[in-house]
């Protein structure tokens, strides 16, 4: 969450020595980060980034706590000035609304009446600190509420007091309720969000998301109720996601502000009234608080500090930067109580207030694990050097496509029609005219389980077939294995895991021979559409003399074998080859019916 | 005999080193090594010997018939070459094939081998995962405000009865309960790199992208080894000159948590253009909340440790002159793009 804060007001609650930028750059390294900082007439104007855990910083006086806790440490002066004293109030008079509230919803709950207010716009002063924090200024009574929300971080509503009718029902929403927000949306509830019905048995609030535009404040409104509370913020969040409306107010409620400062905020809010709109306190203060705030202890034993850190720090040192953030003995501060619960939160407090750049950097000495997965990266990117040594082009492409095959895992929530489905092959993905490759997962779906995530290597863009064959061809003699391929279109595609299972990394190797081999050419008639493969296999099996045959030329019908034979023993020669040759043609005859051109010597 | 085999083979030399035209050249390899060739001639004659004999003839036939090889390309290549003695260097050579791996590759691999220098194990875990492992055993559970910040994106299957709904991992610290349940007895220094998806694209970010997740856990692992193996990876893989820092941040699985920045490339940490402080941001790294170490079975108050997950993407765009403006072009088939790599 981002919260834009100008500088003159921050320095209102805090006094320091250090000027905008130093603010900017001390707090960045301990606390909130500054995402900008901008020069405005007269003023700056800080970004700060809040991280969720911390809606306490969400406001003026949040920032000026951690600020006054973190310059000292640069060796500046600071000093947290407090929102000064609160009114005096009076509880005599009743409260003049019949009010239902359930404390599981909302578990502190207070309101006052503030009566004949007058409605306008507000001092030039209010009007500069709301717009310079990014707030629009409207009339105010509407002021009063953001400005006590970006003073202190907790929401406030302000109610049209006449338009309530004199009852509120506090209560969980009713699946189709309708209600129409300050904005003038109309929206159906979806059920079980919380709302307020009003003494006109119409919802008046949408609970810490928007008040309802049938009780709104108008030119004309004469008495108002100021209302400050807190919710169940799981509540509140599943509301503002579901209708989707992100209201500062929701963004602030779905991560539990401090209920102790409920209080200060009304007190504040009726001195304000008085200030600005000439309101005064038109009833008692109700405050439903069944449950009160319980202080807790967390603490963190020096030793686990002095080890997470790696430095020699002390105990009196830990608790001056504690004391700092409002830590007493151990005592939590409230504004900080859903956040810190273990001993390392405890850690991570004085870690960053002591400066994590003032810590010590270091390799850590323990040792190495040796239990490794059997996974083989490295072979992976030994393929992908070889195949683009070759010519190819590695690509990566999205494992989400726009086509609905068959047996694929559908995308919930896709972000666009393009990214549909969890491709279950990378063929459809490989449109490309250049020849490419690509090493990755497709995703087969398997009832009640994750899906089988296989590898695969596919490689594309090669319509000329012997050349996409001579690739997987020359990946199968580099892996000293037979890779099968399933060759769709200009497209090869190998199971890549059980290939690299297989694979040798070294060869098995031969022994050179002494006898310089024999290398002659045989020419076979085939019938036509016969398959190489299993003719090339079956001259390679006839003999362990032979060892090698390859496809040396073709011409219509009539292919060329060049066949190597070669003995680890003897020198051979025309003769001993002779019932080799023999054999050779007679296989070739019975099994593929094919002829050799010329004769046997 | 031996001696007529060298008058055979110096004659040879003679007449190939004598030779004029490819076509004599030709000829000339006909004539000795061709099917009725001298060597053949010779060869045919073996059968005579006794088997030493053959062996240690059989031998130097061979030598000389590799000579005479050897000598007639040779020649054949220099009859091949032009005349005049002038060769122009700036002259285009013939092309070879040279193909292109991409961009990522090459960044896995380098952070993989920096990494793999100090320990760290490459692992690889689901890219679709169960919601248990993306965020409940990450000390994140259903509702909490901070899952806003993942962009998920759900798969549309019944959900698990205990692990909950399917979803395309937000991020590789899925990894990290996985790895603790897998190795059970620490020590842990994994390296799980792998896709990553996330429900948003634009210049800087793409709906699939690659993250790597560093996991660390042992006894007496503190923020100074983070801090060490930060500097470690920056110096390695920016350069030399290259610092790291780290900033307060917030993640549910780490405590502390940081927000990571290292040195700019650009400017050497003075502040740019391009960087304005002097340091630009990584990613997040911290502690191992014990929650994490607890859901991976692993005894908290035992072992500690420190995670650190970031895009691949990222980093590769910090590298000195790969300010890639637009990254959806690392997933793309622009050839433009991909022939420069």
């Amino acid at each position: 969450m981002n919260i834009s804060i100008p500088y003159s007001w921050l320095k209102e609650y805090l006094i320091t020595s250090a000027s905008p930028e130093k603010i900017a750059e001390c707090l960045s390294l301990c606390g909130p980060s500054v995402e900008k900082l901008t020069k405005v007439k007269n003023d700056s104007i800080y970004e700060f980034e809040v991280t969720t855990n911390r809606v306490d910083m969400m406001s003026i006086l949040g920032i000026a706590r951690e600020a006054a806790a973190i310059l000292p440490q640069f060796g500046f002066q600071a000093k947290f000035r407090t929102s000064g004293t609160l009114p005096e109030v009076h509880q005599n008079t009743s409260f003049p609304l019949q009010i239902t509230v359930d404390p599981k919803l909302c578990p502190r709950f207070t309101a006052v009446v503030i009566k004949n207010v007058t409605v306008k716009s507000s001092p030039v002063k209010i009007k500069n600190q709301l717009e310079k924090s990014g707030i629009r200024s409207l009339n105010n009574i509407i002021d009063i509420s953001n400005y006590l929300m970006r003073l202190y971080g907790q929401p406030v509503h302000t109610f049209d007091f006449d338009k309530i009718k004199a009852k509120m029902i506090l209560r969980l929403s009713r699946p189709k309720e309708t209600i129409t927000t300050l904005d003038n949306k109309t929206f159906t509830l979806p059920g079980g969000d919380i709302v307020i019905e009003g003494g006109s048995k119409k919802l008046i609030d949408l609970c810490g998301i928007m008040g309802g535009l049938n009780s709104a404040i108008d030119d004309h409104t004469k008495n108002v109720l100021l209302f400050v509370q807190t919710y169940d913020p799981v509540r509140i969040r599943q509301t503002s996601m579901k209708l989707a409306q992100r209201t500062e107010a929701a963004v602030l409620f779905e991560k539990s502000p401090d209920p102790e400062q409920v209080m200060p905020v009304l007190l504040q809010g009726i001195q304000l009234f008085k200030l600005l709109a000439n309101g005064q306190q038109g009833s008692k203060i109700i405050d439903l608080y069944p449950q009160p705030y319980q202080p807790k202890t967390v603490t963190a034993p020096l030793q686990l500090i002095k080890q997470q850190l790696g430095v020699e720090i002390t105990q009196p040192e830990v608790d001056k930067i504690l004391n700092s953030l409002g830590f007493t003995n151990g005592r939590v501060p409230s504004w900080r109580a859903k956040d810190i619960n273990i001993p390392e939160d405890i850690v991570e407090e004085v870690a960053r207030i002591y400066g994590y750049h003032r810590l010590p950097s270091c390799l850590m000495a323990t040792s190495i694990p040796t239990n490794y997965p059997d996974t083989h990266f490295d072979l992976e990117y030994m393929i992908k050097t070889w195949l683009a040594g070759m010519g190819l082009t590695e690509i990566y492409t999205n494992s989400l496509i726009s086509q609905n095959f068959p047996n694929q895992l559908k995308i919930k929530n896709a972000l666009s029609t393009d990214w549909q489905y969890l491709r279950n092959s990378l063929i459809p993905s490989h449109t490309q005219s250049f020849p490419a490759f690509e090493i990755a997962n497709v995703y087969l779906p398997r009832p009640g389980k994750l899906p089988e995530e296989r590898l695969q290597l596919i490689i594309s863009g090669v319509p000329e077939f012997p050349k996409l064959k001579g690739i997987i061809d020359a990946l199968s003699l580099k892996l000293h294995t037979i890779i099968p391929a399933d060759y769709q279109g200009s497209a090869a595609v190998i199971d890549l895991l059980p290939v690299l299972l297989r694979t040798r990394r070294y060869p098995r190797y031969q022994p050179i021979s002494l006898y310089p081999p024999i290398i002659e050419e045989l020419t076979f008639t085939l019938p036509k559409h016969t398959y190489l493969g299993p003719v090339i296999q079956t001259i390679k099996t006839i003999d362990h003399l032979i060892t090698s045959v390859h496809l040396y030329s073709m011409f219509e019908n009539n292919f060329t074998f060049r066949i190597t034979y070669q003995s680890h023993t003897e020198q051979l020669s025309s003769t001993t080859i002779a019932p080799i040759r023999k054999k050779i043609a007679a296989n070739l005859k019975t099994k593929f019916k094919s002829d050799l051109v010329g004769d046997l010597r | 005999m031996p001696a007529n085999l060298l008058n055979l083979k110096n004659q040879a030399l003679a007449s190939i080193n004598q030779t004029e035209t490819p076509a004599d050249l030709e000829h000339l390899r006909v004539a000795y090594l061709g099917r009725k060739g001298e060597i053949n001639q010779i060869l045919k004659t073996l059968a005579s010997l006794d088997p030493t004999a053959k062996v240690a003839m059989g031998r130097l036939i061979n030598d000389v018939k590799s000579t005479l090889e050897t000598s007639l390309n040779q020649r054949l290549k220099e009859l091949n070459q032009p005349t005049t003695a002038w060769l122009d260097t700036t002259a285009p050579g013939t092309p070879v094939p040279h193909g292109h791996l991409h961009p990522i590759t090459q960044a896995i691999e380098e952070i993989t081998r920096i990494f793999e220098h100090i320990g760290f194990t490459r692992v690889r875990y689901p890219e679709v995962d169960w919601d248990h492992y993306v965020f409940e055993a990450l000390n994140m559970p259903e509702d909490h405000p901070a899952r806003d910040e993942w962009e998920t994106i759900f798969i549309d299957t019944p959900a698990h009865p205990t692990k909950g709904k399917m979803v395309l991992t937000t991020h590789t610290s899925n990894g990290q309960v996985r790895e603790m349940e897998r190795v059970k007895n620490p020590p842990i220094r994994m390296l799980n790199l792998g896709k990553c998806y996330r429900r948003q694209q634009d210049a800087t970010h793409t709906i699939m992208f690659h993250q790597f997740e560093g996991l660390v856990v042992d006894k007496g692992i503190s923020i100074p080894h983070l801090k060490g193996t930060l500097d470690y990876f920056g110096q390695q893989f920016f350069g030399p000159k290259i610092k790291s820092r780290i900033r307060p941040f917030h993640f549910q699985f780490t405590e502390p948590s940081f927000e990571v920045d290292f040195t700019c490339t650009s400017c050497q940490g003075k502040g740019c253009r391009f960087c304005k402080s002097g340091w630009v941001e990584v990613g997040g790294a911290g502690m191992v909340h014990p929650n994490v170490l607890t859901a991976g079975g692993i005894h908290s108050k035992i072992y500690s440790g420190f995670a650190f997950g970031w895009g691949v993407e990222r980093v590769l765009r910090l590298k000195p002159g790969l300010n890639i403006d637009d990254i959806r072009l690392l997933y793309s088939t622009n050839q433009e793009f991909l022939n420069q790599f």
